[in-house]
């Protein structure tokens, strides 16, 4: 073994040598620690939190089916999500910001940034993608979002531990992406209120209090039949348009809200909820489990006018405030989203279509 | 039995650590890039131009080079040899970075469609090439080119230069030489310290603004663009400065470093004092782009009538362009090798593109910086030039015609019925007329003996008999300047200049007038970075007809050599030990 102790010792040098040439040559290349941006599989990331220089933080976990939640409490906005990890995915460095410049990109970096940390699905042994074992979740990726260029191109990015910020935006994007990473709450959280079908719902109730002549109860009987009553008096009437009733029971599906009002104190609160709604909906699922949805008609902007008539408008012509028993939020609906919703008990009526038109004949 | 186990021992150690060495040697080669550059032509050496470019930088650089992905053999030697100029750039400065980048990597179509506009609108160009997949052939389009990034500014990098007509290894190949210079460039135009100052000369019926905003648009990349009228005043090309403050003794500097005379259609003034001006600006050192027209022709002529009749173009400088080696000739050069332009062909309106013999397309053949890889060149409506035997002066012919051309002097009966006339083969038999002449070195002034002694010696004058060594280039078609104009809710627009409306085609004439005044303005000395030369060493079609002969020699000699070796070393130690 003494006669290949030269040999073995030269082995050993050029050993050393790869490592140090290799180590040098990682710090050449573009592509370093401190410009990889990207996450190219973001079905492995868990979790990313936000989190900007006055407190505000968002913290986006995704659950075991696959849903986002939003700081462990609200479900997560899916199309806002999506495009964060799109934007994970899809980074493109356009060029690292210039020496001369790096200074007060840093400054207004550490006033003015969002911090973003990207948890991933991690395996302790992954042999050639194929032999995966022992998953844990890893924190991958911690990097700063600040401003947009001059030119509106791009956004300045630098990654945690780094003196050289990138500016950073998607390939053949007309714009910047700091906007993605926002830490408004109401940004991120999921809009909407009411997401329930036919065979979900035992009962619904309508109350208008100030109609309650067109206030109505719907009963679906075990997805046998359909029943429909007055309200207060629960007076059943029984030659209705079924079809109609099925449709109606099939509009509750998707409901979103316009906004949340996060402007709204404690006080605002409960004088809205002392005030007489303009209607009340309950919907009781077959688990027994009921949920109020409460709306009242919204002031209408100082100087807004009826376009018909020219009159000063009393009411928000297109949107009202509304609260639901499940949460102390107030929420912003539009009529629109809420027209096949807000129907008089009439309009079960089979000849509700022929009355409209008598009356518009006459 | 021992001895023959230590034996066993030692060969495989022998073999184990002769593997391990060749193992480690290898990675240690991946990493290690060490090159001597033994090519006759020196392609892996830096211009001492670029060298300084480089050494001067004083931030980053960043280079997205879109030359990533699957390509065919060409392409994967231009990305290759791309990657190597870039790593020599890194080799020569540490704000050099760069990366290379496949825009058809993303899935996402619209996306990946949003992206080649933006390239396409930072003005890298795409070639669209047939790739063989498994499904078959489909068309991919592939960005040959990038995006250099300095500062707040921007350059866009294009590699290959769509040369129409150019067998497509050549362009490459083309590519590969104007490598070099193309990226130096773009950090020259980045950079951009200080930049030179040059000027058109108006005054004499020179190009209208319309038409010479392509040219302005190009040079102003590089350039500062003005415009100057002489008017006789001394001071529009040359400054004069006292030497001290009670001096009457005066040193002359030139207010631009060149001048372009953009096909004039007036007289240089009678009482000669423009001309004197531009005489002593060039005897200064002044450097001169001439684009004079001999003779006076125009297809806006032949818009409202059929026929028009090419006059002798005088304007007063015949005797000036003489005493500086060149003659105009007032004659019009038509050339098989022409334009194709919109016919009427039937009552119908029916149009149809024929070329037009009086707008010879120069295909560039000298093999000269200026015009090297230069794409094909519009004129219109072109003269030739003879050269006169002066002492001093050098002159290299740059554009010429094609074998296939005849001059016919002024006045020349232009009729736009030749259009519907079979050329004939034979009438065309004068070849390959000068059109563009560079002529350098110590110019004689025109004025030299002609004036008035009190003006020859007068200090604040300070008249020069003869030039420092400088350089002029005469170009006998104003055309070349000029770009075509489309109206655009009828207003006119400029189109870039070269491009020509009606064959939807990019001249080179852009990248002509770009190196003329490069070469004349340029002293960092990259611009003899364009007549670099890389040898295409192409395999012989005549010899590679005998295919079997080829393989037979490259595969099955060196292997005989060696079984040959083996069965000799064999016999030689067979008859060394035996007993």
């Amino acid at each position: 073994m003494k006669k290949f102790r030269i040999p073995l010792l030269i082995l050993a040098l050029l050993a050393i040598i790869i490592l140090i040439v290799a180590n040098y040559q990682s710090n050449r290349e573009f592509r370093s620690k401190e410009n990889n941006f990207v996450v190219e599989d973001t079905a492995s990331v868990t979790k990313f939190f936000l989190a900007d220089r006055v407190d505000r933080y968002i913290k986006c976990t995704r659950q075991d089916d696959g849903k986002w939640i939003i700081n462990d409490t609200f479900p997560a906005n899916k199309e806002v999500v999506d495009l964060l990890l799109e934007t994970f995915a899809t980074l493109d460095v356009k060029y690292p910001v210039s020496n001369a410049a790096t200074e007060n990109i840093i400054k207004s970096l550490s006033i003015n940034s969002v911090k973003t940390e990207i948890y991933q699905k991690v395996y302790r042994i992954n042999l050639f993608n194929r032999i995966k074992l022992f998953p844990r979740e890893k924190l991958t990726r911690t990097y700063y979002v600040g401003s947009e260029t001059m030119d509106k191109m791009g956004s300045f990015l630098i990654m945690e531990g780094s003196k050289q910020p990138y500016v950073v935006s998607i390939p053949g994007l007309r714009g910047f992406i700091s906007t993605r990473y926002t830490t408004n709450i109401m940004n991120w959280r999921n809009r909407n209120l009411l997401n329930m079908k036919l065979n979900d719902i035992k009962q619904i109730s309508l109350v208008y209090p100030d109609s309650p002549t067109e206030s109505f109860i719907l009963v679906n009987n075990d997805n046998k039949s359909i029943s429909l009553f007055t309200h207060p008096h629960k007076k059943q009437i029984h030659d209705f348009d079924t079809l109609k009733a099925i449709q109606y029971f099939n509009n509750f599906k998707d409901l979103n809200c316009e906004a949340v009002r996060n402007d709204f104190s404690q006080a605002m609160v409960d004088s809205l909820n002392s005030q007489k709604p303009y209607f009340s909906l309950e919907i009781v699922d077959f688990n027994n489990k009921a949920i109020e949805l409460k709306a009242w008609k919204r002031k209408a902007a100082p100087g807004a006018i009826n376009i018909d008539d020219g009159s000063d408008l009393e009411f928000d012509p297109d949107r009202m405030h509304a609260t639901l028993s499940t949460t102390k939020d107030v929420y912003v609906i539009q009529y629109y989203a809420f027209g096949n919703i807000i129907l008089p008990i009439d309009w079960f009526d089979k000849n509700w279509k022929e009355k409209l038109e008598f009356v518009d004949i006459f | 039995m021992k001895d023959k186990k230590n034996i066993k021992k030692n060969v495989i150690t022998k073999l184990l650590i002769g593997i391990l060495f060749i193992i480690v040697i290898n990675i240690l080669s991946s990493f290690i890039h060490f090159r001597i550059d033994i090519t006759s032509e020196k392609r892996y050496t830096l211009a001492p131009a670029t060298k300084k470019i480089l050494k001067d930088l004083d931030d980053i650089v960043y280079f997205k080079i879109y030359l990533d992905g699957d390509f065919p053999p060409g392409f994967i030697r231009l990305q290759k040899e791309t990657r190597e100029m870039l790593n020599q750039f890194r080799a020569y400065s540490n704000k050099i970075q760069f990366e290379f980048t496949d825009p058809s990597k993303i899935s996402n179509q619209k996306q990946r469609e949003d992206f080649f506009k933006q390239i396409i609108s930072e003005g890298v160009n795409p070639t669209e090439l047939q790739v063989k997949d498994k499904d078959g052939y489909s068309r991919k389009l592939i960005f040959p080119g990038g995006v250099a990034n300095y500062k707040d500014k921007k350059v866009a990098i294009q590699l290959i230069e769509n040369q129409s007509g150019k067998n497509p290894e050549l362009a490459l190949n083309s590519a590969v030489e104007a490598l070099e210079y193309n990226l130096a460039n773009s950090l020259r135009k980045l950079i951009g310290k200080s930049k030179k100052k040059i000027a058109f000369v108006e005054g004499h019926g020179e190009l209208p603004l319309l038409y010479r905003q392509g040219a302005i648009a190009d040079l102003s990349e590089f350039y500062v663009v003005e415009k100057v009228e002489i008017d006789g005043k001394f001071s529009s090309l040359t400054k004069r400065h006292p030497v001290d403050e009670d001096s009457t003794n005066y040193f002359v500097k030139n207010n631009y470093d060149a001048i372009i005379i953009a096909k004039p259609t007036e007289m240089f003034s009678r009482d000669e004092k423009d001309k004197f001006i531009i005489d002593q600006y060039i005897m200064n050192g002044g450097k001169v782009l001439w684009l004079i027209d001999g003779v006076r022709a125009s297809m806006d002529s032949l818009q409202s009538k059929s026929q028009t009749v090419g006059m002798s173009n005088d304007l007063n400088i015949d005797d000036m362009l003489f005493n500086y080696g060149v003659r105009i000739n007032h004659n019009l050069v038509t050339d098989l090798n022409a334009l194709p332009i919109p016919v009427v062909v039937d009552n119908s309106g029916t149009q149809r593109m024929i070329p037009w013999v009086f707008m010879p397309v120069l295909v560039p053949t000298a093999e000269h910086p200026i015009v090297r890889n230069v794409n094909l060149i519009r004129t219109e409506f072109i003269s030739s030039i003879d050269t006169i035997e002066v002492p001093d002066l050098k002159k290299t012919i740059l554009l010429s015609t094609s074998q296939y051309s005849k001059a016919y002097n002024a006045p020349v009966m232009v009729k736009l019925s030749y259009l519907y006339e079979q050329p004939d083969v034979k009438q065309y038999n004068q070849s390959n007329l000068p059109v563009s002449v560079l002529v350098e070195g110590k110019f004689t002034s025109l004025f030299r003996n002609r004036i008035p002694q009190e003006i020859a010696t007068a200090p604040s004058i300070k008249f020069l008999p003869e030039s420092e060594n400088t350089a002029m280039i005469f170009v006998a078609d104003g055309d070349i300047i000029k770009n075509q104009v489309q109206f655009t809710s009828g207003s006119p627009v400029a189109l870039p200049l070269g491009f020509d409306k009606y064959t939807q085609t990019k001249f080179g004439n852009s990248d002509f007038i770009l190196n003329c005044i490069d070469y004349l303005c340029d002293d960092s000395r990259l611009f003899e970075l364009r007549s670099r030369k890389i040898e295409l060493r192409l395999l012989d079609t005549q010899k590679t007809e005998n295919k079997l002969k080829w393989q037979i020699i490259n595969l099955v000699i060196p292997v005989a050599i060696v079984i040959l070796a083996a069965i000799v070393q064999y016999f030689a130690r067979k008859k060394k030990y035996s007993y």
